[in-house]
């Protein structure tokens, strides 16, 4: 398979991507203390944090005023990722019980006030990146 | 998923189904769970489908010394009043 690769190169500091995050974190009410986490939950939540971090370095994710996370994919509209509220978690519903993907796609859809579709056709590098942000919110 | 349910008068996570052995302390499972509780336990809220997690986890947090002394198994189960009869 083909996939097509780009130079990477930082447009944003380490430091500030971190402060962005932090700002994220803050604004989520998310619980992200280690102290709280198994170990399995303190690795996945350490590859998470890296490749939000990667592409807010990059340039593709920013943090907006409301601490809301805002990718840009590759095609497309920029997506803003809101806090899940009760008609996002009642979207889950509509898909099956054990198809968690089309879940996951449900839940992405209504934080982004997009659909399911718009995931469901994205490529895998932006995928990547927006199951990270979702992930924060799977796991507090 | 580390937000935790009332059960049996303490916070606990769900165990895996014991047939599967599938998680079940899972995201839809718990705000779903946090919601319907919130919703039959407050007089009046804001529409419960505007609400965000961390609403819903603030309304649940404030439920959750009520339902731990409810759920509680070492507690003594309430006796209803009698009330006294009537003087005619």
């Amino acid at each position: 398979m083909h996939e097509e690769h780009e130079e990477i190169t930082d447009v944003v500091a380490d430091d500030v991507a971190e402060r962005e995050f932090e700002r994220f974190v803050d604004a989520m009410d998310l619980d992200v203390e280690p102290a709280g986490m198994d170990e399995e939950d303190r690795r996945d939540f350490a590859s998470q944090r890296r490749v939000f971090l990667r592409a807010v370095k990059a340039g593709r994710l920013t943090v907006d005023e409301k601490g809301q996370p805002v990718y840009q994919p590759k095609t497309g509209e920029p997506l803003t990722f809101r806090e899940p509220d009760g008609a996002g978690l009642m979207e889950m519903d509509r898909a099956k019980e054990g198809k968690d993907v089309k879940k996951a796609y449900h839940l992405l859809g209504a934080m982004t006030q997009t659909g399911p579709k718009r995931f469901a056709n994205m490529k895998n590098r932006d995928l990547k990146v927006c199951q990270a942000i979702l992930a924060f919110f799977l796991g507090g | 998923m580390r937000t935790t349910l009332v059960r049996r008068g303490a916070d606990e996570r769900l165990p895996p189904d014991q047939q599967t052995g599938r998680q079940r302390h899972v995201l839809p499972v718990v705000y779903r769970e946090m919601m319907l509780q919130i919703c039959a336990d407050y007089h009046s809220l804001p529409d419960p489908l505007s609400l965000t997690m961390s609403q819903i986890r603030f309304f649940y947090d404030g439920l959750r010394p009520t339902l731990q002394k409810h759920t509680d198994p070492n507690s003594k189960p309430r006796t209803p009043r009698v009330p006294k009869p009537r003087r005619r």
